[in-house]
């Protein structure tokens, strides 16, 4: 196993900096010069905050034990035919029982088959969009793409907004793996609700500590002098969001560098045990990385698994990710259970559209499919081992209960304890409903 | 705050600063030495667009704002120091004529349409780097737009010897995807709905006519692997019921009278022989496109050819259907195409769009200030579709050397809230990952004996600007182009990086693409870039580098042993401007050092004001 940077003696180092940067004042120096440029501290927030942040994010909560959501993104349509909604025949991979009375899922899921009773599927997910970026847009707000619309929050930065905590910046919003599209997203809303991105799940957090360790408290402050001199002259000659919104995410920076808790993205604190259970694979990484966080309350976090687009190579392809997949799911799921964490914690997985259950043309491959796929979604207070509608024979479309995506971010929101029908508002101070037209599904929710 | 005492202090040639001593901030009553009276064309049609009045950045402000935009990297010393001498009414045209000339225009710019084109250093078996050496190289030509996109439209052969093949290797040839970037890129339409239903927002346009335009592109097909390959079976089925036969009797009797006949070691020998270094294009003229069987829909049939706005194509038989639509697609009259090219550089340039997103123009799309575009559009038009001409038109007038909003500005009335600022005003921007890398070296590296110093220097010689608007001038770049390294060296410039560049990459952390979208590279600040320019290597490498012995700081100290007079230097290398009094007032007592081995030149002070500006607002905004 790759092991992480962080040994005993680098966090002694840490501490001394930590010590260090407090003694030298390094902590506030780049805010500087910001506030004399006329913007206030909310207009930090976003670039048009003021409709937001005097209604506070109350305005778009609900009561909720929720504190975290978990949410797995496959990222390039997984084919539901030879995942979670197997039908006979079809396909190159055989259908096993799970915990779930009368529920089969594919052989290539044999242990997260054991552990699905956790939580509740929904086989009947739907949309009009089969392009990626705009499937994924859709997957991630609810709302279609528009041309002429910038600046959408995705529905991480959404919940982190609602959750948003007070005090020293650490990350609220958090991304692992790939990330495009509208995946890690604060939008208007704000920087702040970007995500702290993990592109190296072996390196989850690098460059907290000066490169050049020799230098002297002197030093420190006289550099910490020289660029409050250099903002300062810049601030009274330019002053624009663009430079308040680099500011801030400097402050961020140097608080981050700070925090207490920055343990929480250290694996190495894991027992034994438990990293054992998810495995040493990036995945089991991700997920066990993410049910760390969420014991942090870490209000979104979200993990991408791409490869899921299998126009040539389905079989293998598929086998191999599924294999990925099923170890670190199972051991996450039963994680949740065990400890109670889930109570507190959402986990939804899911991928912006299903395949096509016949074969493409090559024999081996499945192209895009936004007429039917499975999405499964537990945790809070969504009910456990629950099944949502069905799709025909072949998965070709639902013939039960038919969920458009829209109402599956819906009931992610609601279930998450975010008001789907609530609105934040733009820049221009236009309000924009969570999610427009469709409703929760009920039997998740409640009413 | 008076530039002049700063400048005296620092006892420097005091004629270099006649003009910029003029140049006096007086509070409230903004910069003399700018004329309202601008004779530049596009001025007149910007004026008229906007109802309050310009504000002018500082001459400085906008050679290092030009030096970033054009070639992607701030001004060299010497060139502030040129600047600064050269007469203030024709200097802004000859240094972006020099900036456009310089390989660093066509490196930069190379990027950004690598960008849009999705250019990957090695791909799908194409000649490695052959891409970015095609886009870079014409830009640096200045070949004409129309032409580029003609070449890459109509490219046949392999990518060495034709790098424009490049544009249907990087999609394997496949009619959908090719027809859906060029729809998008050239065209700014998107029609990648329609692939699969009816486009919800055109009526005027179905999934027949997205068959119909991807149809245009169905004759070019990329061999792969060997010569002799036959074109795959799923694309055999896309020629006519008698030439399918033909081409099936032809490959049959190829393996019968050839390939059957060989035994195992002529195979292999034959194979040998016939394999190719590099992928092509080949060009098969009995290809067309069927339009696919689904359960919903009748299919099956040979799709006819549709323009992109619902007119039909006519083809000769035989005749490259692609050479029809590329004279369809730069014909004179359609100004689209040259519309959502002049966007895409206007909003580089000026920090406001038309319209966006760049690759979308769709019927409801509210076009902003179409004025100005039209006015463009005939420019460009006359400057025969040349990039360089129109990047230095929009350079040249006093709305792109307008300020950036100062503390306390007013907002113009009368002019849309979400405009004002960014057409009123430039809008800061941080620099993005190409900029900031060439400028962090640039900015702290020997840099008064460079190459590219020289020869622009040489073709600067003698050349009267005064009249550049009236007349053309060669704007053709000079010297050699860099290119991007396979294996991983030092790197000079940007280009150089292997794209796409690799997530860990200081590149990719601020904001590089992955190359798998247009134009998928994003400006937004993240905390990770922060602290790479907090602790990362690169500004660490810089850093702790800057001022070590036989360093040309030093050497500019051994010069005049004035440590003011260094650190101002170092201001100017990085910043592009002379240090302000406040901050002299500040530096000046530490240069009188508390550190005993700090006598004579000072390192740790230069070290501590170089990673003092690299952290600092000003060098990270384009302003």
């Amino acid at each position: 196993m790759k092991k992480l940077s962080r040994n005993k003696k680098q966090s002694e180092r840490e501490y001394s900096r930590r010590d260090f940067l407090r003694a030298s004042g390094l902590v506030s120096l780049t805010g500087l010069g910001l506030f004399s440029a006329g913007l206030t501290p909310a207009k930090l927030f976003g670039q048009g905050p003021k409709k937001n942040s005097e209604r506070g994010p109350e305005s778009i909560a609900l009561p909720s034990p929720v504190k975290s959501v978990i949410f797995v993104n496959l990222a390039g349509g997984a084919s539901h035919v030879d995942s979670f909604d197997p039908k006979p025949g079809n396909g190159p991979f055989k259908s096993i029982n799970t915990s779930i009375r009368g529920v089969q899922v594919s052989d290539r899921l044999s242990q997260t088959a054991a552990a699905l009773k956790h939580v509740s599927l929904i086989r009947s997910v739907y949309s009009e969009e089969g392009d990626h970026s705009r499937a994924q847009y859709l997957l991630h707000s609810g709302h279609r793409m528009m041309a002429a619309f910038r600046g959408q929050p995705s529905m991480g930065g959404v919940i982190a907004y609602a959750k948003q905590k007070s005090g020293p910046y650490f990350p609220e919003h958090v991304t692992i793996g790939g990330r495009g599209g509208l995946s890690g997203e604060g939008g208007f809303l704000g920087v702040r609700f970007d995500s702290f991105h993990i592109g190296n799940i072996d390196r989850p957090l690098s460059n907290l500590t000066p490169r050049d360790n020799r230098l002297t408290e002197d030093r420190f402050y006289r550099r910490e002098q020289i660029l409050n001199t250099i903002n300062t002259n810049f601030a009274g000659r330019v002053s624009s969001e663009e430079t308040a919104v680099w500011s801030q995410m400097h402050e961020s920076a140097l608080a981050f560098m700070n925090s207490e808790k920055l343990s929480v993205f250290d694996l190495e604190k894991e027992n034994a045990g438990s990293r054992k259970r998810f495995g040493d694979s990036r995945m089991g990484k991700s997920l066990l990385m993410a049910k760390r966080l969420a014991e942090a309350e870490v209000p979104f976090i979200e993990i991408t698994m791409g490869g899921w687009d299998t126009h040539n190579n389905n079989r293998e392809q598929l086998g191999k990710l599924l294999g990925e997949l099923d170890g670190p799911l199972a051991a996450l799921l039963n994680e949740l259970n065990a400890s109670g964490l889930g109570k507190q914690t959402l986990f939804v997985l899911g991928s912006e559209f299903g395949r096509t259950p016949n074969m493409a043309g090559n024999g081996d491959g499945r192209d895009h499919h936004p007429r039917a796929w499975t999405m499964l979604i537990g945790g809070g207070n969504v009910p456990a081992g629950a099944v949502i509608g069905e799709t025909d024979d072949k998965g070709q479309k639902p013939v039960k209960d038919p969920a458009h995506l829209s109402s599956v971010v819906a009931t992610m929101y609601a279930a998450a304890g975010v008001d789907p029908q609530a609105a934040v508002y733009t820049g221009q101070g236009r309000p924009m409903q969570l999610v427009s037209n469709y409703q929760p599904i009920s039997d998740l929710v409640g009413n | 705050m008076n530039i002049r005492s700063t400048i005296t202090s620092v006892k420097l040639n005091s004629t270099t600063f006649a003009l910029a001593g003029l140049l006096v901030f007086a509070s409230g009553a903004g910069f003399v030495l700018w004329s309202d009276q601008s004779d530049h064309p596009l001025d007149d049609v910007y004026r008229s667009e906007l109802s309050g009045a310009l504000q002018p950045a500082d001459p400085h402000t906008v050679l290092r704002r030009m030096s970033l935009q054009i070639r992607g990297v701030v001004p060299e010393l010497s060139e502030i120091r040129e600047y600064e001498r050269a007469p203030a009414n024709t200097r802004n045209m000859s240094f972006a004529v020099r900036f456009l000339r310089d390989p660093d225009y066509a490196h930069y710019w190379g990027t950004i349409f690598g960008d849009a084109l999705r250019e990957r250093t090695n791909f799908n078996r194409a000649k490695p780097g052959s891409y970015f050496a095609y886009i870079s190289g014409s830009l640096h030509a200045n070949k004409p737009y129309d032409v580029m996109v003609r070449e890459l439209l109509t490219a046949r052969g392999d990518t060495a010897q034709n790098p424009a093949a490049n544009f249907y290797v990087r999609d394997d040839g496949d009619p959908l995807q090719v027809a859906e970037y060029v729809g998008r890129v050239f065209y700014g339409a998107r029609l990648n709905c329609a692939r699969c239903h009816d486009h919800p927002f055109r009526k005027d346009f179905t999934r027949r006519d997205y068959y119909g335009f991807a149809a245009f592109f169905s004759q070019a097909w990329v061999r792969r692997n060997q010569k002799d390959d036959f074109l795959p079976k799923e694309r055999i089925e896309d020629m006519p019921t008698e030439a399918r036969k033909q081409y099936e009797e032809k490959r049959n009797d190829w393996y019968r009278n050839v390939w059957n006949k060989m035994n195992d070691d002529q195979r292999k020998a034959f194979r040998e022989k016939n394999k190719l270094e590099y992928a092509e294009v080949a060009f098969e003229p009995e290809l067309e496109l069927r339009f696919p069987h689904t359960d919903y829909a009748p299919g099956g049939d040979l799709v006819k050819l549709k323009f992109p706005d619902g007119t039909r194509g006519i083809v000769d038989p035989g005749e490259d259907r692609r050479e029809v639509f590329a004279n369809w697609l730069t014909a004179k009259d359609n100004d689209r195409f040259r519309k959502v090219l002049i966007n895409r550089v206007w909003t580089r340039l000026m920090g406001w769009s038309f319209f966006e997103p760049l690759d979308d123009w769709s019927p409801e799309t509210q076009v902003k200030h179409e004025k100005i575009l039209n006015h463009l559009d005939q420019v460009f038009l006359q400057k025969k579709y040349r990039i360089k001409d129109l990047i230095l038109y929009i350079v040249t007038s006093d709305a792109y050397a307008r300020s950036a909003p100062t503390a306390g500005e007013t907002p113009t009335a009368g002019v849309s809230p979400d405009q004002r600022d960014s057409i009123a005003y430039f809008t800061p921007r941080r620099m993005d990952a190409s900029q900031l890398f060439n400028s962090l070296l640039r900015g702290t590296q020997t840099q008064e004996t460079t190459q590219i110093w020289e020869r622009a220097q040489k073709t600067e010689t003698g050349e009267d600007m005064s009249d550049l608007m009236r007349r053309d001038v060669d704007l053709k770049g000079i010297g050699v182009l860099k290119q991007p390294k396979e294996k991983q060296r030092e790197f000079s410039n940007a280009c150089e990086v292997p794209r796409p560049a690799h997530e860990n990459t200081m590149l990719a952390i601020f904001g590089e693409g992955n190359r798998e979208d247009v134009d998928d590279s994003s400006d937004a600040p993240t905390i990770d870039q922060v602290l790479v320019l907090l602790n990362g290597r690169m500004t660490g490498d810089i850093i702790r580098r800057f001022g070590a012995k036989d360093s040309w700081i030093r050497r500019d100290y051994e010069d005049h042993q004035n440590m003011v007079q260094t650190l101002d230097t170092v201001y100017r290398g990085l910043l592009g401007r002379p240090m302000a009094t406040t901050e002299r007032e500040k530096l000046e007592p530490m240069t009188e050092s508390r550190f005993a081995r700090d006598q004579g030149f000072n390192q740790t002070l230069v070290q501590d004001l170089v990673w003092a500006i690299i952290m600092s607002q000003e060098f990270i905004q384009v302003y």
